[in-house]
C-alpha cells in the first residue's frame, strides 16, 4: 500500500491504478472509500517527494588530505 | 647580342613552364598547414599551404569544395592533406595547386581510430539496447560530470532551476579536453558509482556526462575507450551530452540515453515540476470526483428506494393485490356459473331432446300401430267382401255351368220374379213377369193367358 519505501514513480503508478479501478465503477463503496484513503496518502507522499529536497548544488573537491569531498557550488564561479 | 640565343615571349615561356610542370609533376598529394585563407563570394577558396621552410599557393574551386563532406577544418593553422594538379596561373606567373580534394590531416588519423574502436565496442555488445538502464522518473539527485568552468554547466543549472527549482545536483568537475581528459572523466564516473550508489545517503540516481560543442579533436576524450567503458560499467544511469555535433561520440553509443547538447540533457533528465504537480492535482481531483460520483449515485439509488411505492405506501400494493384477488374470484364465480348454466342447459337440451324423441317415437309407434290395425281391418273386410263376391260368382258360374251347354243348343231357362225356375205352367199366372235365360242373356217377358197343358204330356 502507501509504503514509505515506495518510490515516487511506484506511488504515481499505484495512484493511476486506483483511479482506474474507481473509474471502472465496479467498486463497492467500502472498497472505494479505502481506495480513496489510500489515494490521499499516496498523493501526500508524492507531493512531499516533490518538495522534500532542498535545492543544493554541490561539487566534488579535493580536500587537503587528497581525499575527494563535496562543497557548495555556485554557478557564477566561471 | 648572340644571334643563336632564343628569345621567348613571356606568354610562350609561361606556356612552356606550364607544360613542363603539368607533364613532369601533374597530380600530387601534399600535406601542410593552411595560412592566409581567403573565401571569395564566387565560392572559390584561396589559401597557402606551408611548412617550416616553404609555401605553395593553392586554390579550391567552388565545384570541388561542394563535393567535400567536411569543410569546417578549412581554417588558418589547420593541418591538411590535399590532392590536386600542379598548374600555372599565367596572368600572374604563379604556379599553384588546383585542389581536387582536401581533408584534415588530424581528422583522417582520428577517424580511423574512431572507426576501429567503434567496431570493437559494437562487436563486444556495448551498444546493445538490452544494456540500457531505465532513467528515474523523479531523480533525487543528479550527478553532472563536466567542466566546472564555462557556459555549459551554467546553462544546465539554469535549465534545471527553471524546470525543478529544488533539484539537487552534484557536480564532478573534470577536464573535458586535452591531455588527461579521458582519464579524468572516467574516474569521475567511477567515483560516483563508488560514493553515490543507489541506497547510499548521498545517492545520485542519474548522471549527465558531457561538454559543449567543438571539433572532433576537442571532443576526442568522449571517444576514448576508457570513458566508453566507464559509462558502460556505471550502475547509475548515464545521459551523454556532448556538443551540438551531428556525429555521435562513442560515449553517446554506450550511454543509456543520448542528448544532443548539455542543455537538452538537463531537459531530458527530469520533467518540469509543474507537470508532476499537475498530474498529482489531477489524480487528487479524480479521486474526489470519483468518490463523490459514487456517493451521489448511491444516494440517488437510496432516494429512489426510499421513495419507492412499496416502501412509501405498502397498502397500495395490498390494494392492488386485493383487487386482483377480487377480480380473480369474480372470474372464478363467473366461470362456475357459466359452467353450471351450460351444464344445465345441456342437460335440459338432452332431456328435451330425449322427451321429444320418446314422444315422437311413441307417436310414431302409435301411428304405425294404428296404421297396422287399420290396414289389418281394411284387409279383412276387403278380403271378406272379395271372398263373398268370389263365392257368389263361383256359385253362379257353377249354377250356370250345368245348363249352359243346353242353352247353347237353343234351350232356355225361365224363372219367376223370385228367380225360381218355372217348371210347370202352374208356376205362373197370367201377367206374371218371367225371366228367360238364353245362352247369351236374359229376356224379360210377361205371361198373357192361361197356359194349356200339353196332350201327351203328363
Amino acid at each position: 500500500m502507501s509504503d514509505k519505501k515506495m518510490s515516487f514513480e511506484e506511488s504515481l503508478k499505484r495512484l493511476d491504478k486506483i483511479v482506474q479501478e474507481m473509474e471502472s465503477g465496479e467498486m463497492e463503496l467500502d472498497a472505494m472509500i479505502s481506495a480513496f484513503e489510500e489515494g490521499q496518502l499516496l498523493l501526500k507522499a508524492c507531493t512531499a517527494k516533490l518538495n522534500e529536497v532542498e535545492k543544493k548544488i554541490e561539487k566534488v573537491v579535493k580536500g587537503a588530505d587528497g581525499e575527494l569531498t563535496t562543497a557548495p557550488f555556485e554557478s557564477a564561479e566561471q | 647580342m648572340d644571334e643563336t640565343v632564343q628569345i621567348f615571349s613571356i606568354s610562350a615561356l609561361t606556356r612552356k613552364i606550364k607544360g613542363v610542370l603539368t607533364t613532369e609533376i601533374g597530380q600530387v598529394w601534399v600535406e601542410g598547414e593552411i595560412s592566409n585563407l581567403k573565401q571569395y563570394s564566387s565560392g572559390h577558396t584561396y589559401f597557402v599551404l606551408k611548412d617550416q621552410t616553404a609555401q605553395l599557393n593553392a586554390v579550391l574551386f567552388a565545384n570541388a569544395r561542394s563535393a567535400l563532406v567536411h569543410t569546417d577544418f578549412l581554417k588558418d593553422g589547420q593541418r591538411v592533406r590535399a590532392a590536386g594538379m600542379i598548374s600555372v596561373f599565367e596572368t600572374r606567373g604563379q604556379y599553384q595547386l588546383v585542389v581536387r580534394t582536401i581533408e584534415s590531416a588530424g581528422i583522417g588519423a582520428l577517424m580511423e581510430l574512431y572507426e576501429a574502436l567503434k567496431k570493437k565496442l559494437r562487436d563486444e555488445g556495448l551498444f546493445e539496447n538490452i544494456h540500457k538502464k531505465p532513467l528515474p522518473l523523479l531523480p533525487q539527485r543528479i550527478g553532472v560530470v563536466t567542466s566546472p568552468t564555462g557556459a555549459v554547466i551554467h546553462d544546465m543549472l539554469n535549465v534545471l532551476e527553471r524546470r525543478f527549482p529544488n533539484m539537487q545536483v552534484l557536480l564532478l568537475p573534470v577536464k573535458v579536453q586535452g591531455e588527461g581528459a579521458a582519464e579524468s572523466i572516467a574516474r569521475a564516473i567511477e567515483w560516483l558509482n563508488l560514493n553515490c550508489a543507489p541506497g547510499s545517503p548521498r545517492a545520485v540516481d542519474v548522471m549527465i556526462v558531457g561538454r559543449g560543442g567543438g571539433s572532433l579533436e576537442d571532443l576526442w576524450a568522449f571517444n576514448e575507450e576508457i570513458v566508453a567503458r566507464a559509462v558502460f560499467a556505471s550502475r547509475i544511469p548515464v545521459i551523454s551530452a556532448v556538443g551540438h555535433e551531428v556525429d555521435f561520440t562513442l560515449t553517446d553509443f554506450v550511454a543509456d540515453l543520448r542528448a544532443p547538447t548539455p542543455s537538452a540533457a538537463a531537459e531530458l533528465v527530469v520533467l518540469p515540476k509543474s507537470e508532476f504537480e499537475g498530474r498529482i492535482a489531477q489524480r487528487s481531483a479524480d479521486l474526489r470526483r470519483l468518490l463523490l460520483q459514487q456517493h451521489k449515485l448511491l444516494a440517488q439509488r437510496l432516494a429512489q428506494l426510499t421513495s419507492a411505492a412499496v416502501l412509501k405506501r405498502p397498502e397500495q400494493v395490498v390494494e392492488k393485490y386485493a383487487q386482483k384477488v377480487d377480480y380473480l374470484e369474480m372470474r372464478l364465480q363467473h366461470a362456475v356459473v357459466q359452467r353450471t348454466a351450460a351444464a344445465r342447459l345441456r342437460a335440459e337440451q338432452l332431456f328435451s331432446r330425449m322427451g321429444l324423441v320418446r314422444e315422437r317415437r311413441v307417436a310414431e309407434l302409435r301411428a304405425r300401430l294404428a296404421g297396422g290395425r287399420q290396414r289389418m281391418g281394411m284387409g279383412a273386410a276387403t278380403l271378406l267382401a272379395h271372398s263373398k263376391g268370389r263365392v257368389e260368382t263361383l256359385r253362379r258360374q257353377l249354377m250356370l255351368l250345368g245348363p249352359l251347354k243346353v242353352l247353347e243348343r237353343g234351350y232356355s231357362l225361365t224363372r219367376g220374379a223370385d228367380g225360381a225356375l218355372i217348371r210347370s205352367v202352374d208356376d205362373v199366372a197370367p201377367g206374371a213377369a218371367v225371366l228367360t235365360q238364353v245362352v247369351d242373356g236374359v229376356i224379360h217377358s210377361k205371361v198373357d193367358k192361361n197356359c194349356e197343358r200339353s196332350a201327351g204330356d203328363e
